[in-house]
């Protein structure tokens, strides 16, 4: 028998934790899809006697409704995955993709990709997500290329320095090309700035999962390694982990899964900031577990945000990333009170 | 004598043009308590860090157990070497007995959880530090000398046969330093292991390590017992400063108290 008075982490704590933030997520699967400006009668949308071209209910559910919670469900399983991800990696409780300038960053891939009407695809991708994907590496690059020091370590407020910096350059970048567009381009990519899911259909939600479950994957696997980074990277050099590869593979599939979603709904704020540090306060840092559970606690957040951007002054839509903001804003500032003294360092 | 089980070949270091570790060699055997000391920049810290792996010397070699340490994966290398950090700082609220756990690392799989085996070593490790009733709270919240100690029980978990300390009682008032010196030298003496450990405090030093060495600028000024390396006039020169040396004789510790 061993001596450690904890409930430690095994199949069975591990199980029951995700089983709880899964159901929470089943939840809000079903129910948003059911609540909107136009009731639906749940009985005639999926009643099998009525043919579907003509069930009205059947078409608001099944084709404007159901998608769109589906891109929300994945985009805020991504972001906040990725938040929890760049946190650990920079050991940096405000890290995340937008305090990084990583969405700012495949913003100006799809920008750039938009309005200079590229249409090539690699590997069966569009241009627009791979675009998008590019500008959030090289933005990741950057700010961990910046603060890196040959010992290794990250100087905790440079990081957030440069991510705002970066930040910075890249917003001035999108505006630049927004300023040179003619009157379509310019709609077109302002509507995607604000951030949101309501132009989708099923073809959009399933061309960004190959990305989206390739990345998570990778960093499913490598969760433990990314604890004892967290703890340090010379410490968790001395434990035997890889820290460079790790660092590079964490870094590279969070930017992957970051740029296929901002791709797709534009820059969403906060998720990836918020979600993490919510999922860790209830339990506790270790990614093996913050990663699954931040992922559909993220998808689940946003599903709730996006029922209420659609629903709070309907039937006018607010984007959803104007609710996230809203939200975010004052968790941000939080944040930065709660954490003040690291500045310091 | 047994074969050494580190050694340090003509060994030499920068981090940017200069070198912060010159041409050092030295052997380390099995089961010593070996202190190393010298000034703030001497290149304490970076000996360390090299004996361990965490920085790939420029020239000369590194050996463990007579091969390279660049010929071992990062994991076996961990099985055998534990680095202990000066400053322990932590972003995120792990608890005590989930950093000890980390120590388990190198003998995990990807996507596995930790066994009961690896529950037992981590809570002998624990008894051994004497840090079993802080397991369940925040690492965060305990003192420093428990800080210290929970890490020391953390490096045990990987279950070495060497131990590198880089300062390991700095920080820490006479109580903790006392207290974190007699869990090593029991170490030291009932399982073996074999301990270095980069020091300020020079009484300390000579009243726990069975041999000094001291570095300056890089180099090894001497390296021997602490009777040998503690001399009046090499402190001097290598800390620049005057000194009155005071020898007990009951240990053979050496005191030190500056000349004003």
């Amino acid at each position: 028998m061993h001596t450690l008075s904890l409930p430690m982490m095994n199949r069975r704590r591990y199980l029951s934790t995700i089983g709880w933030f899964g159901l929470f997520f089943l939840v809000t699967l079903v129910a948003a899809p059911l609540i909107g400006f136009t009731h639906i009668d749940l009985g005639k949308a999926l009643s099998s006697e009525i043919e579907f071209s003509e069930n009205v209910d059947a078409m608001i559910l099944f084709l404007a409704r159901l998608p769109r919670v589906l891109l929300a469900a994945i985009t805020g399983a991504s972001l906040a995955v990725a938040g929890a991800v760049f946190q650990a990696i920079l050991r940096n409780d405000l890290a995340a993709p937008i305090t990084l300038g990583v969405s700012s960053g495949a913003a100006f891939g799809a920008v750039l990709a938009i309005s200079m009407g590229l249409s090539f695809t690699v590997l069966g991708f569009s241009s627009i997500p791979v675009a998008a994907f590019l500008g959030a590496l090289g933005a990741i690059t950057l700010v961990f290329s910046l603060v890196r020091t040959r010992q290794g370590e990250l100087p905790t407020s440079m990081v957030l320095l440069a991510g705002v910096t970066v930040n910075f350059f890249f917003a001035a970048m999108v505006m630049f090309i927004h300023y040179l567009s003619d009157v379509t381009q310019s709609f077109r990519i302002v509507r995607w700035l604000m951030g949101g899911l309501d132009i989708t259909d099923y073809q959009t939600v399933l061309s960004i999962c190959p990305p989206v479950v390739i990345g998570m994957g990778i960093l499913a696997y490598i969760a433990r390694d990314l604890n004892l980074i967290s703890t340090g990277s010379q410490s968790a050099l001395s434990r035997g982990v890889d820290v460079p590869k790790i660092q590079k593979l964490g870094l590279v599939s969070a930017s992957l899964i970051t740029g296929a979603v901002v791709a797709v709904c534009g820059p969403i704020g906060f998720v990836g900031l918020m979600v993490p540090h919510m999922v860790r306060l209830l339990i506790g840092p270790d990614q093996r577990l913050l990663i699954p559970a931040s992922m559909l606690f993220g998808a689940s957040f946003l599903i709730i945000c996006d029922t209420v951007a659609r629903t709070v002054i309907a039937p006018t839509e607010i984007p959803v990333g104007v609710i996230t903001a809203l939200i975010g804003g004052p968790f941000f500032v939080w944040l930065l009170k709660k954490q003040h003294w690291m500045f310091g360092k | 004598m047994s074969a050494p089980i580190l050694q340090l070949q003509d060994v030499s270091f920068a981090y940017q043009k200069d070198p912060v570790v010159k041409q050092v060699s030295l052997n380390i055997h099995p089961g010593e308590f070996v202190g190393i000391l010298g000034p703030n920049g001497s290149g304490k810290s970076t000996l360390l860090k090299l004996m361990g792996g965490l920085l790939k010397n420029d020239l000369g070699s590194v050996l463990f157990k007579e091969t390279e340490l660049a010929q071992y994966s990062r994991k076996r290398l961990a099985q055998s070497i534990a680095w202990i950090p000066q400053e322990h700082p932590m972003v995120f609220p792990f608890r005590v007995a989930e950093i000890v756990l980390m120590g388990r690392h190198p003998y995990l799989s990807p996507l596995t959880f930790e066994t009961e085996k690896d529950f037992d070593i981590a809570g002998r490790a624990m008894e051994i530090t004497d840090t079993t009733h802080l397991s369940g709270r925040s690492f965060n919240e305990v003192s420093g000398g428990e800080k210290q100690r929970v890490v020391i029980a953390s490096a045990l978990a990987q279950e070495p046969e060497i131990m590198l300390l880089d300062e390991p009682t700095s920080a820490l008032d006479i109580k903790y330093q006392l207290e974190v010196l007699n869990i090593l030298k029991r170490l030291n003496q009932e399982n073996g292991m074999t301990l270095l450990l980069a020091m300020h405090d020079l009484h300390l030093a000579s009243k726990f390590c069975q041999r000094l060495i001291l570095i300056n600028q890089g180099q090894i000024v001497k390296d021997g017992t602490p009777e040998e390396v503690l001399q009046k006039e090499v402190l001097e020169k290598v800390y620049d400063v005057r000194i009155k040396l005071f020898r007990d004789h009951e240990d053979g510790s050496v005191m030190i108290s500056p000349e004003s």
